[in-house]
């Protein structure tokens, strides 16, 4: 079915709906040990992704800590790698 | 530091801006995008003409979309909600794809975004909110800020390619091997500009 091109130039009603090559898309795989929890998955990811961080990382590790600790953690993180914190509540 | 699970919305009748949560979705929260799964739904709770149909995201299964993306880590589905309880947009992402522009670098993929057909101009005469989609797009740009990414974001727009262009997303080489549309991608320098443009950086 053709779909509509009517998209107003001021907003933004939908975007996507293509793939992205495989050899782009890390994200793929499937991880069945992966944190369920929000704040463990954000920092789970911080520290498997980014290049800079050579932590020898587990699991139990994070479910070892508190919220407050993990919160510390990422800030930690952000410190060392020179990020900015966002310094607005409301996007 | 914590992305802001708030966002500004225009509330059209009222004529003021109101704040929107930003909330995780569910496979069960996301049936109510779909024009076939449960009813109302976001195509039935306002009249809409026939056209509606035709639009790009009226098929999209949003169910099988969070049902493929369950177990892999990187992968996101928010929505914005109103006081009303109402979604008035949703944002699917991957966290941690290549950039395009810098392939050493990561960034994130804007999968999908739509706003509620309720806030479609050219679909109702009065919509109820306005920035949906532009709200879901800054929250990605934060979202990637967070990861160390630089603001960096990448996506396949469906048809305003100059709105894109206004705002600094450079075209990129990177195609879909089905389609032929191009990869979209705002580098991290006009990311953090933009960033600091809206006062959040």
């Amino acid at each position: 079915m053709a779909k509509s091109n009517r998209l107003s130039n001021d907003s933004i009603s939908v975007v996507g709906g293509s793939d992205l090559p495989d050899a782009m898309d890390p994200t793929s795989s499937d991880d069945f040990n992966m944190p369920l929890g929000d704040l463990d998955r954000r920092l789970y990811l911080l520290m498997k992704l980014h290049p800079d961080i050579d932590l020898n990382f587990r699991l139990d590790d994070l479910s070892a800590m508190d919220d407050s600790t993990k919160q510390l953690l990422i800030g930690d993180i952000h410190s060392l790698l020179n990020v900015a914190p966002l310094k607005s509540t409301v996007l | 530091m914590e992305v802001p699970k708030t966002v500004w919305l225009f509330d059209c009748q009222a004529g003021i801006n109101v704040e929107a949560a930003v909330v995780a979705l569910s496979r069960e929260s996301v049936k109510y995008l779909c024009h076939d799964w449960v009813e109302p739904n976001w195509w039935t709770e306002t009249p809409l003409p026939d056209e509606a149909k035709q639009e790009p995201d009226y098929d999209w299964d949003w169910v099988a979309l969070l049902s493929r993306d369950q177990r892999k880590p990187g992968r996101f589905a928010v929505g914005l909600q109103t006081p009303d309880g109402r979604l008035q947009g949703a944002l699917v992402y991957r966290v941690g794809v290549n950039s395009a522009l810098e392939p050493a670098k990561k960034a994130i993929f804007v999968d999908r975004i739509a706003s509620a057909p309720a806030n479609r101009e050219y679909l109702v005469q009065a919509p109820r909110f306005r920035g949906v989609g532009n709200a879901l797009l800054r929250y990605a740009v934060a979202e990637s800020w967070f990861y160390t990414f630089g603001g960096r974001v990448n996506l396949f727009p469906v048809a305003n390619v100059d709105f894109y262009l206004k705002r600094n997303f450079k075209p990129t080489n990177v195609l879909d091997p089905k389609t032929g549309d191009v990869l979209y991608e705002l580098s991290d320098a006009d990311a953090e500009s933009r960033l600091r443009e809206c006062g959040v950086l």
